[in-house]
């Protein structure tokens, strides 16, 4: 049974505290204004209203469609304030998406698109509809789009309703009429994984139920590991998830005297554990990538390689010193653990990083071979490596 | 340029290991009995070679060397000595000796010896090796 410290109990309550600030991640982006001016700082989008604030530290103001003319983040998503047809009535005025700007523009609003040209706006119908529970396909979106693009005809009959598709057909449509043509719609990439390449000087300390000359064995070793972080920059660049695969030699060593009939015996126990871990966890960082401070935690499994211990003892007794040795039996047990971590890291271009961090981590190991032995491993360690 | 971090970091890894702490200064000589060497030499011979490193010493070391009995470890004494003699600075040294044993076709034969070094005020004993063979 494992004894997770209050300390460790607290990072991992803030860690997920911190993955659940997820929703509020804001986005270096800009903001601009009813009278035409451009605002920049951090957005993010909230169903039907956008938060802004000047600066990371600033205070966040909160804007509906009708405060703006619209907002967007950098190089990504841009959104405009747009009166929006919707049916059985009147429209409204709504953060819509920009997708493509030029000759005819095409919008994004709740998974449903919108195409613009001239000064009528004009909602395209789903492919697929509900009648009477049942899903029927419509492709009166496409005669939609036909009858717009009648001055650059295309035939449309097989379009899909996903954006990529739309999107291609009124960039294709721009291109034939001149003049404005942009897909606004940023190409960030759904899902990001860097690697890591790291080290660390890892303190451990191991103490082994029913083997007490072994408790608090203290080891210091270096681990070396490879990482593999991933993370969804269209949702948050401040959420990530780690994998990592480390490998370590631990040799523990615990001296002690002892007293028995004037003999004095000097003992050096030593347990030697070689093991590969492999935690898993969840980054949140407080700034952006380029340079920021995070915590992380999550879970770690040891897989032990090999375990082994012994006691060189030296027995004096009238000047006469006899040294034995004697092995232990130890169970070859894989363990789990928790572990949570702080650090700093710093990108130098785009692509190379660097990290340090201090991470602590408790977990069960090597027990002594009888029935309903225990163990527990403290290690406390400074984490530096590169991130590629 | 990307490379120059990763020979870095490899170098740092690869320059960084576990060592086991040493053991703790004693009043007295330490000694590592090493593993019996045996090899046949005839059907009836074999050569034992007993060997020994001195791990620490304190200071002079009077003498040195191995005591040895061919018995069992449980039912007999040491009684044979092989003197090296005294030493001045034993520290990181080995000594080893060889002898030659007959053994009887058939019989069970034993062997146990322990290095000893010989300080001013304390005797030590390595920790005993046993062979034994048919």
């Amino acid at each position: 049974m494992l004894h997770f410290s209050r300390g460790l109990s607290a990072l991992l309550i803030t860690l997920f505290l911190a993955s659940s600030l997820y929703a509020q991640d804001f986005r270096e982006g800009y903001i601009v204004k009813l009278a035409g001016d451009t605002v920049n700082g951090f957005v993010a989008k909230r169903k039907e209203f956008c938060e802004f604030k000047m600066s990371e530290k600033a205070e966040i103001e909160k804007f509906a469609p009708t405060d703006l003319k619209g907002f967007g983040t950098k190089a990504y998503r841009h959104y405009q304030v747009k009166t929006l047809p919707v049916l059985n009535g009147p429209g409204q005025k709504v953060f819509a998406e920009l997708i493509v700007r030029g000759t005819m523009n095409l919008y994004r609003h709740n998974d449903h698109f919108y195409v613009q040209k001239d000064t009528g706006v004009y909602f395209l119908e789903p492919a697929k509809k509900m009648v009477n529970r049942v899903p029927i396909r419509s492709n009166k979106f496409i005669g939609v789009l036909n009858s717009l693009m009648a001055d650059c005809y295309q035939a449309l009959t097989k379009l899909d309703y996903e954006e990529e598709e739309i999107a291609q057909a009124i960039i294709k449509y721009n291109t034939c009429r001149g003049g404005e043509n942009e897909l606004m719609k940023g190409k960030i990439a759904p899902l990001a994984v860097d690697f890591m390449l790291f080290a660390a000087i890892d303190r451990g300390k191991a103490s082994l139920h029913r083997l007490e000359k072994f408790s608090y064995a203290k080891s210091i070793s270096v681990p070396v590991g490879v990482g593999m972080r991933i993370s969804f920059p269209r949702q948050s660049d401040k959420i990530s998830a780690h994998l990592e695969l480390q490998y370590d030699k631990k040799v523990f060593q615990v001296y002690d005297e002892t007293t028995r009939n004037g003999a004095l015996t000097r003992a050096d126990y030593i347990a030697r554990y070689s093991y590969v871990k492999l935690p898993v966890g969840v980054q949140y960082s407080f700034l952006r990538p380029s340079s920021t401070p995070y915590i992380k935690g999550g879970a770690v499994r040891h897989f032990a390689l090999k375990v082994s211990g012994l006691v060189k003892s030296e027995t004096e007794e009238n000047g006469v010193v006899t040294k034995d040795t004697e092995e232990y039996d130890f169970s070859k047990k894989s363990g789990y653990g928790l572990w949570a971590a702080a650090g700093y890291q710093k990108q130098f271009g785009k692509s190379f990083g660097a990290f340090a961090e201090l991470r602590f981590e408790q977990s069960t190991v090597f027990t002594y071979n009888t029935p309903g032995s225990t163990s527990r491993l403290n290690q406390l360690a400074f984490y530096f490596g590169i991130i590629l | 340029m990307k490379t120059r971090p990763i020979l870095f970091f490899l170098l740092i890894a690869v320059a960084a290991c576990t060592k086991e702490e040493p053991l703790r200064e004693r009043p007295y000589a330490i000694l590592e009995t090493l593993d019996f060497i045996v090899t046949p030499t005839s059907s009836q011979y074999r050569t034992i070679e007993f060997r020994a490193k001195i791990e620490y010493a304190p200071g002079e070391i009077l003498d040195h060397g191995f005591k040895w009995s061919a018995s069992d470890p449980k039912t007999g004494a040491l009684s044979n000595i092989i003197s090296f003699g005294p030493i001045a600075q034993g520290t990181g040294k080995s000594f080893s000796h060889v002898m030659s044993v007959r053994i009887p076709q058939g019989s069970e034969f034993h062997h146990t010896m322990r290095a000893y070094a010989r300080t001013k005020d304390h005797i030590f004993y390595g920790e005993a090796q046993y062979f034994c063979c048919r």
